[in-house]
């Protein structure tokens, strides 16, 4: 479906470039892009956005280096990096 | 001539209910303060409806009470002596709050239910899902199942399905459940016009709606690839040889919602638990008083009751607390009450045969196998958890103790609502009165130790 | 329950009383343990759970807590998880301490304990998130941390499969003496016929002394944690400042009136121990108030202040959850293991401090040793309950 709202700028997930729109969240443009994973668990589970209201804390991600932001409740900025697939702790 | 300072009334929870408490309280001439934690107001109900100027909604409410303080982005994380509050602000510090009265209207949020594969990328809780679809048009995937019970699964496969998804509805309880509160849905023409839109759009769309019917099981190797439904009894038993499984790539799971009772608790207000429905709330008399002098609850944390009854509830707290406070006459009070009272009858009923007809029933706790996990932020599974039980009495605290499960960032949210039901439904567990449900000391929400340090010299 | 016979009532369900459960039911004792509330419910889920000793003068307690790690190592030698990490200690001090530090390096080091100073740039290699101020501290190789709630549900387990019945949430309500003999206990569920009595119930076991007209001299200590979020890493040591032995000896000082010890200045001295699960609990404190365990935000405040002068980057992790805990104090600062003149068959194994965690598979081989009459590992002497005078309330 074309979205015809322009894009704000990009954030770098792993690596790969992904467009924010208005109002994203990093959950939500990672979402859009078809990036579900967030990070591994514990035992090494991949593990994803769950409650999507901050509640859950499965959707953390590491931004500019720093651990346990929540996706869903993380505002996306341009130029930021983000990693997920990390183990926690 | 001294002026006396205005009384203080602080709102924590900046949704439906607590805005119409705000909105009421100012109207009475308290200075009110909402503490939200979100950048704007209106709860999860009113994600991606910010245009909505119906009484209650955020428009209506900046519209009526211009002169309502508001800390966005801001949590309160402890109670330390009555009266007081501290707020932590993302990204600033820790800030006392003093109130003259409090109303805490915190929300709810989905109620956990651990299936296998429910930790799978592509699996959101309903309200997830809704949240994500109407505050940013985003879904987790195209080909998706929303599972769960309660009429509130209509309107997610409406969010989703509007945004082009495949979508299927799986209701755990059979249909005439559904048909028999048509009668209390047609007494309300609002909720009457929004159910005929949802079933409507839903049919325009192709979207299949199964009944007594359970998503058992979710397969995927790094996300949701398909999942497994089952036909299920009265109890919501699967039935066995009733299975099919089909591509999906996401799942949503909807069994109604808990609510926030962490400020409550710190509070030390009384909590209540309905056994039939397996609800803790806030006890409330019937003017929403709690157990403390000068804290009112409003909303879902008093029970699940939906949008119309967190409306009615909150404005009835923000008069009360006025009057409390001694800023309304008393039978300029009792007329108000007794009209916003009326209101709030009508609206229950709604929220009460909701909470009836799709009350969790026996089977959904036997859904979990060895593999599935309890505990999302420590990796406790199931098995470990049946494992402590071998030598320890089956309570939430032996669990916890024993396995870790609740000792993560989310500090039990997600998994002890669950733990709880499993271990009434399978090993008997009671809730006892005196402990509702787990101690909770500061801070509420996480807060940087930086928060925390005296000053320095 | 029937009235039953057992060989030994253990009267408490924390690390202790795990430990001797197992010990005394792998010796071939037939045990009831009795716990009040749930397994672990108090100091044992309340605490910092580092294993390791001070820097201490006295020879006979370091001997006691090298024994006790070697305890530690024996027990986790085949595999046993619980938790269990000989990652090192990490003792920071004052610049003007370097010297007596150094000394007290080395005396220990003359009898085999493996430690070292580290200087500046070795520090920062071994431990990065120490401040830049930290010229140099002291690092003990042998030490580490436990769980101590996965300690007591493994000791658990393994005294059930020997034989042992634990009884939780079940209350002592008196012990029957006979003679100046234990015959029995009467519990909330029932009476258990026993001539033997292990007294593990930690800051409560004055309370059980007093069944039996004794005046154990144990009270409750109390103290704080904060617990971070998960941290990948953060720290590699347990990390501890000389201020630590500081706030046990000033507590060790207070003074003893009919209602206890006095309460005196709280204490706050830095303790980190970063767990394998990635939360970092930060303590410590030290205060005599009774059993209260609510929190004390001051308290919280001056232990996240000293913590984050040691390690600045603590700044921005975030605090998920605090709690309080009730240490078994004594006024000499050793535990009371072994039997009592005054009351025959009453034996102790409580008021381990803030050692508990360390001391509990020692103390549980000495009780075990004790009560089959063995010669004990080492001498019991100076741990004897009747060091105190107890008669007569």
């Amino acid at each position: 479906m074309p979205n015809p709202i322009p894009a704000l700028g990009k954030v770098i997930v792993d690596g790969q470039e992904i467009d924010i729109l208005p109002g994203d969240t990093l959950g939500a443009c990672m979402m859009r892009a078809g990036v579900l994973a967030t990070r591994r668990s514990r035992s090494g589970q991949l593990r994803g956005l769950y409650c999507a209201i901050g509640v859950c804390n499965e959707c953390l991600v590491s931004v500019d280096g720093i651990d346990n932001f929540r996706a869903c409740m993380t505002v996306a900025e341009p130029g930021a990096r983000v990693d997920t697939g990390r183990e926690p702790g | 001539m001294t002026v006396s300072p205005k009384k203080h009334l602080v709102v924590a929870g900046g949704g439906p209910a607590g805005i119409s408490a705000a909105t009421r309280a100012a109207q009475r001439g308290i200075a009110v303060t909402v503490v939200d934690e979100y950048d704007r107001l209106g709860g999860q109900y009113f994600r991606g409806r910010q245009e909505s100027t119906a009484a209650g909604s955020p428009r209506h409410f900046f519209r009526e009470s211009p002169s309502v303080q508001i800390i966005a982005n801001g949590v309160v994380v402890d109670t330390p002596t009555k009266g007081v509050l501290s707020v932590w602000k993302q990204g600033g510090s820790v800030q006392s709050l003093t109130y003259d009265a409090l109303v805490v209207a915190t929300g709810a949020y989905d109620r956990t239910v651990a299936l296998p594969g429910w930790t799978l990328p592509g699996v959101l809780t309903a309200g997830g899902a809704s949240t994500l679809a109407k505050a940013h048009g985003v879904t987790p995937g195209r080909r998706m199942l929303v599972a769960g019970s309660g009429p509130f699964l209509l309107a997610v496969a409406d969010d989703l399905s509007a945004r082009g998804c495949d979508v299927q509805v799986v209701e755990a309880t059979p249909l005439r459940t559904s048909v028999g509160g048509l009668p209390t849905i047609a007494r309300d023409p609002v909720i009457t016009r929004q159910t005929m839109g949802y079933l409507l759009r839903l049919r325009w769309r192709r979207v299949r709606r199964r009944y007594a019917s359970m998503v058992t099981a979710i397969h995927g190797h790094d996300r949701v690839e398909a999942a497994t439904i089952h036909r299920v009894d009265s109890a919501w038993r699967p039935i066995s040889g009733s299975e099919s499984t089909i591509d999906v790539d996401a799942v949503c799971l909807g069994f109604g919602f808990v609510p926030q009772l962490e400020l409550a608790q710190a509070l030390e207000c009384t909590i209540g638990y309905w056994e039939e429905s397996s609800d803790f709330y806030v006890k409330t008399d019937e003017a929403m008083r709690t157990s403390q002098a000068n804290v009112f609850a409003a909303g879902e944390v008093t029970g699940i009751g939906g949008v119309q009854v967190a409306k009615a509830e909150g404005c009835l707290a923000g008069l009360t607390a006025a009057y409390d406070l001694g800023l309304i006459e008393k039978s300029s009070y009792d007329a108000e009450v007794r009209q916003l009272t009326r209101r709030l009858v009508r609206a229950r009923r709604l929220g009460d045969w909701i909470r009836r007809a799709y009350r969790p029933r026996a089977g959904l706790w036997s859904l979990a196998d060895a593999q599935t996990m309890l505990c999302r932020c420590e990796d406790v599974t199931m098995q470990s958890t049946e494992e402590a039980l071998a030598h320890n009495p089956a309570t939430p605290y032996a669990v916890k103790t024993a396995t870790r499960a609740g000792f993560g960032l989310c500090q039990g949210r997600i998994c002890s609502p669950y733990l709880i039901e499993w271990l009434r439904a399978r090993h008997g567990y009671r809730v006892p009165e005196e402990e509702r449900p787990w101690r909770v000391r500061p801070p509420i929400r996480p807060v940087p130790v930086g928060a925390w340090l005296t000053d320095r010299e | 329950m029937k009235s039953r016979l057992k060989d030994a009532v253990i009267i408490g369900g924390g690390i202790i009383g795990a430990a001797c459960a197992e010990a005394l039911s792998r010796a071939g004792l037939q045990v009831a343990l009795i716990e009040r509330l749930g397994l672990a419910a108090g100091a044992s889920s309340a605490c910092q759970s580092g294993v390791g000793f001070g820097i201490s003068k006295d020879d006979y307690t370091l001997r006691l807590h090298l024994a006790a790690v070697r305890a530690y190592q024996e027990f986790t030698a085949d595999g046993t998880d619980v938790d269990y990490c000989h990652h090192g200690t990490i003792l920071v001090g004052e610049p003007d301490e370097e010297t007596e530090l150094k000394a007290s390096l080395q005396r220990l080091r003359d009898i085999s304990v493996r430690c070292e100073w580290l200087d500046e740039s070795t520090l920062r290699e071994a431990e990065p998130a120490l401040s830049p101020e930290i010229c140099g501290a002291a690092r003990f190789e042998d030490m580490g941390q436990v769980s101590p709630m996965r300690v007591v549900n493994e000791m658990v387990r393994r005294a059930i499969r020997k034989g042992a019945e634990i009884h939780t949430n079940t209350e002592v309500k008196g012990i029957e003496v006979s003679s100046g003999k234990v015959t029995a206990v009467v519990t909330s569920q029932g009476r258990i016929l026993s001539e033997l009595i292990v007294v593990a119930a930690g800051a409560w076991s004055r309370q059980i002394g007093e069944l039996v007209g004794l005046r154990v001299p144990v009270w409750p200590l109390k103290g704080h944690i904060l617990v971070t979020e998960p941290v990948r890493g953060m720290l590699r040591h347990y990390v501890t400042e000389t201020g630590y032995e500081a706030t046990v000896a000033a507590m060790q000082a207070a003074s003893i009136d009919a209602a206890g010890p006095r309460p005196g200045s709280p204490q706050t001295a830095a303790v980190l121990q970063n767990l394998p699960s990635g939360q970092i609990l930060i303590g410590s404190s030290r205060e005599f108030a009774g059993f209260d365990r609510e929190v004390n935000r001051e308290r919280l405040a001056q232990i996240a202040t000293r913590a984050e002068r040691l390690v600045p980057g603590l700044r921005r992790l975030r605090i998920i959850r605090t709690y309080a805990g009730l240490r078994p104090w004594t006024p000499d600062g050793l535990p009371l293991v072994g039997r009592t003149a005054q009351v025959e068959g009453m034996v102790f194994a409580t008021g381990h401090g803030g050692n508990g965690n360390t001391l509990a598979l020692i103390t549980a081989r000495l009780v075990a040793e004790l009560m089959t009459g063995q010669a004990t590992t080492l001498d019991t002497t100076p741990l004897s309950p009747d060091r105190f005078e107890m008669n007569g309330l």
